[in-house]
């Protein structure tokens, strides 16, 4: 220490002394730090990030449903855009109406005569793209569908004689005709096409149009709205926890459903759900009970029966499989309201002053919007008019649930039958 | 090592003791030689761990954890500097000296942890500054950044310091009469 004077050597010391200083490990101290790592105040949500994907998702929702025009088709410009006189169309409706309704064969060949003259100045089909638009409602679906069940039929009509064998490949000109007529929705079209060449899409037709076919043009305009829409009950089992490992019981879910298809293959759906969620929560991601203030470690867990009423909104995209099966994807918010939420307390300590070991909450917690829907799911149809859909989810939290404001992961499988 | 960290990565209690205890004894020489006494040490080095494991995730383990462990318990140590220094600015060295005089004189023999406590025993301005220029390797203009002092008052107290850690380490005891 004699030279000390010397600034070098002094801080040579220092230095010496910070890097050789030994310290014994002291218990006390980790305990101190065990119990400041136990005391890690739960992570705030992104809200960012979680109120991004909900304004997006809403955002998507509004693009999607901004009203636009009905199915329109431009009209191309071509010399011979072929367009019937008014008149004539007036007369065709008639027509094609008494052929339905009389099943006169009698009147089938009034109809043949009239539209042999139509078909006539039709022809300029072959050589133009043509399309047009049309004021009448006439679906592809059943029309294409059902002309093509009609193979199937064992009526046959007076062309039977001529039709070629059906197994027969039809020319490719005779396909493209049939095709393009289909797709310019005008009934009279078709029909003359169909009295003219016994073909439709290239094959031979063994019966009658069906009549729905004809009706199609014909059906008020709410008729073929109600359509579009589905309604559907579902069931499912509700699997939820505030993390991806800590799952214990499942609840329950039910709900009702309606879906409205906005464009081919998209639907929007809301409803009503209700649901029982049971979890069980850490003490450190449950948000301190008011009579526990001073003490936010005194709780150890909270086990929850939360019974919910969940309007969800979602949007459907559905992907066609074979035999009118569909696959899906969904994605959407939710709102929970909490009608009772029941919470059993299990504290760290033996409770010296009379915590409430359990408590309830009624109506007492909303959450707009707060919730992220996910799932994908399959569907057939059963019969005509009901489908069976299979959908698992998952709802994720864009918000604190319930009093103890956690993160409720929820999940499980929707059995659906629904209502076309 | 590198085992050790990945456990506290994943919160592994077990690792997370393992690294404490490892290190315990480097984080409270650096800790003591700020605090002056081992109890605010502890603190302060517990503290500085807090962050350590709430943000090893961003810590990539091909590098060294020393230098990554020594930046953090320092800029806790400042901290807590900063919160019961009553004086972070230039500070009239009578009056420095006027507080060691009633400091007891050193053995002859110091240790390496006495010597560091008494570094911790000077006057938060001057220990700081001494901790931080001398030993951590920190240069005035850091320094004055960290603390919310000038580089010039920098300067100063680290001469200040100088002169009142090598009046602790003599073997005299002052006297004002």
């Amino acid at each position: 220490m004699d030279d000390m004077n010397n600034p070098d050597s002094l801080e040579r010391l220092a230095k010496e002394a910070a890097e050789g200083a030994k310290y014994e490990f002291s218990p006390g101290a980790w305990s101190a730090m065990e119990q400041k790592l136990d005391t890690v105040p739960v992570k705030p949500f992104a809200w960012w990030r979680w109120g991004s994907a909900a304004v997006l998702v809403m955002a998507t929702v509004a693009i999607l449903l901004w009203p636009s025009d009905g199915p329109t088709q431009e009209v191309s410009q071509t010399e011979e855009v072929v367009e019937s006189p008014k008149e004539t169309q007036v007369e065709e409706k008639v027509l094609a109406k008494e052929r339905v309704k009389s099943n006169d064969q009698n009147a089938n060949l009034k109809v043949d005569a009239a539209q042999a003259d139509i078909a006539e100045n039709r022809q300029v089909l072959r050589s133009n793209q043509v399309t047009s638009s049309t004021s009448t409602s006439l679906t592809n679906i059943g029309l294409t569908q059902q002309a093509l069940v009609s193979d199937n039929q064992s009526q046959t009509t007076n062309a039977q004689s001529s039709v070629p064998n059906y197994f027969e490949e039809a020319p490719v000109s005779d396909r493209a005709l049939s095709k393009e007529i289909i797709e310019s929705r005008d009934l009279s079209l078709v029909d003359a096409n169909y009295q003219s060449t016994n073909r439709l899409f290239g094959k031979p037709l063994l019966g009658e149009l069906p009549d729905v076919a004809i009706y199609q043009d014909e059906q008020p305009e709410d008729e073929a709205d109600f359509k579009r829409w589905i309604l559907g009950a579902s069931a499912s089992f509700d699997w939820t926890s505030t993390q991806f490992e800590s799952f214990t019981y499942p609840g329950v879910m039910l709900g009702i459903t309606a879906e409205y298809q906005f464009a081919k293959n998209w639907t929007i759906q809301s409803g009503v759900t209700y649901s029982v969620k049971k979890y069980r929560a850490w003490g450190e991601e449950y948000e301190t009970p008011n009579w526990a203030d001073f003490a936010p470690r005194a709780i150890y867990a909270v086990e929850a029966t939360c019974h919910v009423i969940d309007v969800p909104i979602n949007i459907k995209k559905y992907f066609d499989l074979k035999d009118n099966k569909q696959f899906f994807v969904s994605s959407g918010i939710s709102s929970y309201i909490m009608l009772r939420e029941n919470y059993d307390y299990l504290y760290r300590f033996d409770n010296p002053l009379q915590w409430p070991e359990e408590f309830s909450y009624e109506n007492q917690n909303n959450h707009y919007l707060g919730i992220l829907n996910m799932s994908v799911g399959y569907q057939k149809p059963i019969s005509k008019k009901f489908i069976l859909s299979v959908e698992p989810f998952l709802k994720m939290p864009l918000t604190g649930i319930g009093e103890g404001r956690v993160r409720l992961l929820s999940f499980g499988t929707n059995v659906a039958i629904k209502l076309r | 090592m590198e085992l050790v960290i990945k456990g506290c990565k994943k919160k592994d209690r077990q690792c997370q003791h393992n690294l404490y205890r490892n290190y315990y004894s480097y984080g409270m020489s650096i800790c003591v030689r700020y605090t002056g006494n081992e109890a605010d040490a502890v603190e302060v080095l517990n503290d500085g761990f807090l962050k350590v494991f709430n943000n090893i995730e961003k810590f990539d383990e091909t590098k060294p954890f020393k230098p990554w462990l020594r930046r953090i318990l320092v800029n806790a140590c400042i901290d807590h500097i900063k919160k019961n220094a009553k004086h972070n600015q230039l500070a009239d060295i009578t009056e420095a000296q006027l507080e060691q005089s009633q400091i007891e004189a050193p053995d002859h023999d110091l240790s390496y942890e006495e010597i560091l406590e008494q570094i911790g025993k000077l006057s938060p301005a001057y220990r700081a500054v001494f901790n931080l220029y001398v030993i951590d390797g920190y240069k005035h203009h850091e320094i004055a950044e960290q603390l919310g002092i000038t580089a010039s008052t920098s300067k100063a107290n680290l001469t200040r310091a100088k002169a009142a850690l090598r009046s602790l380490l003599r073997k005299e005891v002052y006297q004002y009469g």
